[in-house]
């Protein structure tokens, strides 16, 4: 016998009993020793490779995230350029309009500055009439500041404020019947003098008796008002009533911009406090 | 410097082998990369090279596995003698010899290990006919393979007895 055959041999012996030995041995050191042994040398091989299983895994999900990223980058950058050409013609108007008010000595139209607000409080018993909001004195809140609106797209009037705690305000809605302002109706420029009703719809007094407004066309704040900054929108002619014979004016009904009942969140202007420091 | 290529080996061997086992199993089954490389490292290689590392190799089935440890070691270490015996009297140079030789050697393994399991529980070791005609079958394919690279180990394949 050879020495390569002698040397299969032995190998066979002692590997043989060997693994006899593990398996007759009870689940003791020598078991548990062997077990430690390919733990430790083979874990580290598995963790890795698991590891980079995952990330090869993740690969074609990042693409496709990727690539999704790619094409709303490539939207947006479209949007943001409508955006900036859009700023940029909003910056001309402005400037227009600076540039006519200095020419016709009218004061120029400030920028709006403000602050966002929830409606915290409606009651029932006063759903026309005014809500409470969560910003007062510490966000800079001051009585008379313009509240708005939007809603459906539109931006419009919904009040003002009328009671300032120190972290609510109380708002004067314009349904209110104690609630006023002065506004023109679009197109025309006839002055008038909007008013609510404690209802829904608003009254539009004092229009000349030769206006003839149309149901539909919209009615802003005036540029006299000195509460409120002008060209907001107040509401949209319902009706026209007909003229009473010994009324020097005429009279409409008005549905509001923005409906009062159905606001949730408003911004509160600070003109008020702006033309105070002033 | 044969030991620590065939160290290297063992461990490549062992991840590729949990990898294919976790993440390509076809209807329960996959190749057993560990006993190809372990029949062509025996079948390359001289008996201490071969014997030692099919040990190794069954070692890590054993390790993880819930039942019998030193079950797969001790049969894989039968396979690696039986190679040894024939690698002089057969020629395993071509793929389909090689394939050959892994899908007999992959079946007697589930036999050896089955006949361990009735000697030392009391009962037969059986996984099913799709596990034990599949993962032979799977096994074979990918020998040739293996093969290829223990043959970039360099093994000296030891003497004609």
């Amino acid at each position: 016998m050879n020495k390569e055959k002698r040397l299969a041999n032995l190998a066979l012996l002692i590997f043989a009993t060997l693994s006899l030995l593990f398996l007759v041995l009870p689940t003791g050191p020598v078991v548990g020793g062997a077990r430690a042994i390919l733990s430790f040398a083979t874990y580290p091989f598995i963790n890795t490779g698991e590891n980079i299983s995952e990330a090869a895994y993740g690969i074609p999900a990042g693409v496709v995230s990727l690539l999704k990223t790619e094409q709303e980058n490539r939207r947006l950058r479209e949007a943001e350029k409508e955006d900036a050409l859009l700023r940029a013609q909003l910056e001309a108007a402005l400037a227009e309009n600076r540039r006519l008010s200095a020419l016709s000595a009218l004061a120029p139209v400030p920028r709006w500055k403000g602050i966002w607000a929830g409606v915290i409080e409606r009651d029932p018993a006063h759903w026309n009439s005014s809500i409470t909001i969560n910003r007062g004195l510490r966000d800079g809140v001051a009585p008379h500041d313009p509240v708005i609106g939007v809603q459906n797209g539109k931006t419009g009037l919904v009040g003002k404020i009328i009671e300032v705690s120190r972290e609510t305000s109380k708002v004067l809605l314009m349904t209110d019947d104690m609630f006023s302002v002065t506004c023109y109706v679009q197109g025309r420029g006839w002055d008038a003098l909007a008013e609510g009703q404690g209802r829904e719809l608003l009254r539009l007094n004092y229009l000349p008796t030769e206006a003839q407004p149309e149901a539909g066309a919209e009615v802003f704040t005036s540029p006299a008002s000195v509460v409120y900054p002008p060209g907001l929108s107040i509401g949209a002619v319902l009706r026209v009533h007909p003229r009473e014979n010994f009324m020097t004016f005429i009279s409409a009904d008005l549905v509001p911009t923005i409906r009062p009942g159905a606001v949730k969140e408003v911004y509160v202007l600070k003109k008020a406090a702006e033309a105070r420091t002033k | 410097m044969t030991a620590l290529r065939l160290v290297v080996f063992y461990l490549a061997c062992v991840t590729a082998h949990w990898w294919v086992g976790t993440h390509l199993s076809i209807a329960g089954a996959s190749p057993s990369l560990l006993l190809a490389a372990a029949v062509a490292v025996a079948t390359l290689g001289g008996p201490l090279a071969g014997h030692s590392f099919a040990f190794f190799c069954g070692l890590y089935l054993d390790f993880m596995s819930a039942g019998l440890f030193g079950g797969y070691s001790l049969a894989f270490t039968v396979c690696a003698y039986i190679i040894w015996f024939f690698k002089w009297r057969m020629d395993f140079a071509g793929a389909a010899a090689q394939m050959a030789l892994a899908f007999a050697l992959t079946v007697l393994v589930g036999l050896e290990y089955g006949v361990i399991g009735l000697v030392f529980t009391g009962k037969l070791i059986w996984r099913g006919w799709a596990y034990s005609i599949l993962m032979p079958l799977f096994t074979a394919i990918v020998t040739p393979f293996l093969f290829i690279a223990a043959g970039m180990l360099s093994l000296d394949g030891g003497k004609r007895p």
